[in-house]
């Protein structure tokens, strides 16, 4: 129910969704929703030069009934700007607080459950007009234990759309979650665009809904 | 006094300088969504009137406002600021400069 409530807010909250990556132009913000068979999560990005951003993240983990808050670094480490493609490298530390869980910690949920989170993550991106590739992996660091999940895309685009139209692509995202019980998911979805709005729908192998949404400032 | 009355007249039948259009060949423009911060990062420069972007043609077209311009280097920095790389500036008085054109110049460029 809870997490039911969370997601609410989070559409509600944020104008879309979406795999975007953090880093835009300068002074750039980024919000985003993003929502899987694991997780729901909430964004807030500031793109401060083409190679930094920090941002607010906030996650609701499913499984574990855990809360987690980070602040956020992302750095661009490589780009490569061709005439047909782009391709990114960039990496992204947050630090922040761990909150909530299963079991007793669940019924004793307090601050002074609260317990301090790292995370670091990597992400590579190559898209065209026509095809996108991406991975990204993220640890979460905690005194009590640490996660590791990674996931890949693969997409094409039916058509070459135009910058002022709602540009449509069909795309797989396969997921990896060691530690959940649900290790492995595959997710068909659709994600359209068009300028400052992107949204991806699609079902997971697990049954759930994708929903990611973005809007940029 | 002759010399006088030219450069007289020639102030008056000259009026304020047209605006210009700029067409910038750019690389790795391939998301609409991702190539938005180029129309937003210009848009905010006070020389700029308009902002086109064509991904087919893989280039910016920008109008400057009555008597302003903006200089290759300060188009460079705009072009790197969104993200991207720019590769060529083309500026001739009708804007219908396309990549290749002579009037198009090379832009030296950090990356």
């Amino acid at each position: 129910m809870r997490s039911f409530a969370f997601t609410l807010l989070l559409c509600l909250f944020s104008a879309a969704e979406g795999g975007a990556k953090p880093l835009m132009y300068t002074d750039g913000v980024l919000v985003e929703t993003k929502n899987n068979y694991a997780e729901n999560s909430a964004l807030l990005t500031y793109t401060l030069t083409p190679l930094d951003a920090f941002g607010i993240r906030v996650d609701y983990m499913r499984d574990d009934e855990q809360w987690l808050t980070t602040a956020t670094y992302s750095r661009l480490l490589k780009r490569w700007n061709a005439p047909d493609s782009q391709a990114n490298i960039w990496a992204t530390v947050g630090a922040g607080v761990m909150s909530g869980g299963k079991g007793d910690r669940l019924d004793r949920m307090s601050d002074d459950d609260a317990m301090g989170a790292a995370t670091l993550g990597v992400s590579a991106d190559w898209e065209s007009r026509r095809w996108y590739l991406s991975y990204e992996n993220r640890l979460v660091y905690t005194s009590d234990d640490s996660e590791f999940h990674q996931s890949a895309r693969v997409g094409v685009a039916p058509y070459i759309g135009d910058y002022n139209g709602v540009n449509l692509w069909l795309m797989v995202q396969f997921d990896h979650r060691p530690d959940e019980d649900e290790e492995f998911a595959v997710t068909p979805f659709v994600r359209l665009y068009n300028k400052r709005l992107m949204g991806e729908i699609g079902v997971s192998s697990t049954g759930d809904i994708l929903f990611n949404a973005s809007v940029q400032f | 006094m002759r010399l006088w009355i030219t450069a007289a007249l020639a102030a008056c039948l000259s009026g304020p300088a047209a605006a210009e259009t700029i067409v910038i060949g750019v690389n790795g423009m391939v998301c609409a969504f991702c190539v938005n911060g180029i129309e937003t990062t210009f848009k905010k420069q006070p020389e700029v009137e308009t902002v086109t972007v064509d991904l087919d043609a893989k280039t910016v077209s920008v109008v400057t406002r009555q008597d302003m311009t903006l200089d290759d280097a300060a188009i460079a920095r705009l072009i790197a600021e969104a993200g991207y790389t720019p590769v060529a500036v083309c500026r001739d008085e009708h804007g219908r400069a396309k990549m290749g054109d002579p009037v198009c110049k090379p832009v030296a460029t950090a990356s």
